[in-house]
């Protein structure tokens, strides 16, 4: 009885000390690139917890990694550099061809389908989500 | 011996007739069908632009060199990470697709960035894709024109708090050249490769 006790009471404080992650990040790809170049990364976040805000995103795998989203604008695509991407509670946010994605500048090696690597995403809320990115063409 | 009643008779002649109508109108229908195409049409075709560019260890490539062939023009830059890759790996499903009548078929992808992309850089993009693409560059005296003729709007935007520097916003038509030298087809972003296959093909029969 006492040790059940112990574990509720540990199973409570690991619940409160951290916050409640309520966030999948599913179909992790990104493009093939060559070393030096440039590759994007895409995937899908489902929201079933509070809202939250995408802050930032890193990986080795590149020598930087930044959050981009391309607009268009009638027949005109534009790049925007993005600070924060807003993750609404309840909702499924796509990151994908033609949107938001996450941009790798200055591969530091060749990116070849079947090729993984992984990628953390800070998120204000969350903290620190980590996940393994499959190479694959589109 | 009896002899047919002349109603009848003339019964017989006006099916002929109404059949034989039929039979010519299918004929003429099927003589004059214009194939229908999924890009948008230039009507009519206009003359394709020249121009003189350069490929991989500075080699001169015009755009005349491919008469014969049908042409997929597009314009982008290396450094872009998403919509000119679509736009790539869109066309190498349809080269794919295409089979052994890829050899009437040439991919031009002309950089908007001759400040980073030089012709090896491009060709090296390029081929990545697909190794019988042509990535073309040249100085910005020689690619002002090009972008001018060809109507594409390309503007430099600074953007200094990425690793990037700056991003160039352009205009993302692919533009399809006749084996005639002949603007004929353009297609807008997210055209299904299927799509520009189908073209292709009606026009490689």
């Amino acid at each position: 009885m006492k040790k059940l006790l112990v574990l509720i009471l540990l199973l409570y404080l690991t619940a409160c000390s951290r916050p409640a992650v309520n966030l999948s990040i599913e179909e992790a790809w990104a493009r093939p690139g060559m070393a030096g170049g440039n590759s994007a990364v895409y995937f899908v976040i489902e929201n079933l917890g509070m809202p939250d805000n995408l802050l930032a995103a890193s990986s080795d795998v590149a020598k930087a990694v930044e959050l981009h989203e391309t607009v268009m604008e009638g027949d005109q695509m534009k790049m925007k550099h993005l600070h924060q991407v807003p993750i609404p509670a309840g909702e499924k946010t796509h990151f994908q061809p033609g949107g938001l994605h996450v941009m790798l500048i200055g591969l530091q090696r060749d990116l070849k389908v079947g090729d993984t690597f992984e990628l953390t995403l800070t998120f204000q809320q969350a903290g620190d989500q980590t996940i393994t990115v499959t190479v694959q063409q589109p | 011996m009896f002899s047919e009643p002349a109603s009848e008779r003339t019964f017989l002649w006006v099916g002929l007739s109404i059949l034989l109508i039929l039979v010519l109108a299918i004929g003429l229908v099927l003589l004059t069908r214009q194939p229908t195409y999924r890009g948008v049409l230039y009507d009519p075709p206009v003359a394709a632009p020249d121009f003189t560019l350069y490929t991989v260890g500075g080699r001169e490539v015009h755009l005349s060199d491919f008469r014969g062939k049908i042409v997929l023009l597009f314009f982008g830059y290396t450094t872009c990470p998403d919509i000119c890759p679509t736009t790539l790996a869109v066309l190498r499903q349809v080269y794919a697709g295409l089979g052994k009548a890829a050899e009437h078929v040439q991919v031009l992808y002309v950089t908007v960035d001759p400040e980073r992309d030089n012709p090896d850089r491009v060709q090296e993009y390029v081929s990545f894709f697909q190794p019988a693409f042509l990535g073309l560059s040249g100085s910005l005296e020689a690619l002002e024109p090009v972008w001018q003729a060809y109507g594409v709007t390309r503007i430099i935007e600074p953007a200094p708090a990425s690793a990037a520097g700056y991003f160039v916003t352009h205009s993302t038509r692919l533009y399809l050249i006749d084996q005639e030298g002949q603007l004929f087809l353009s297609y807008s972003y997210g055209t299904p490769p299927e799509d520009i296959l189908h073209d292709l093909q009606e026009l490689l029969k």
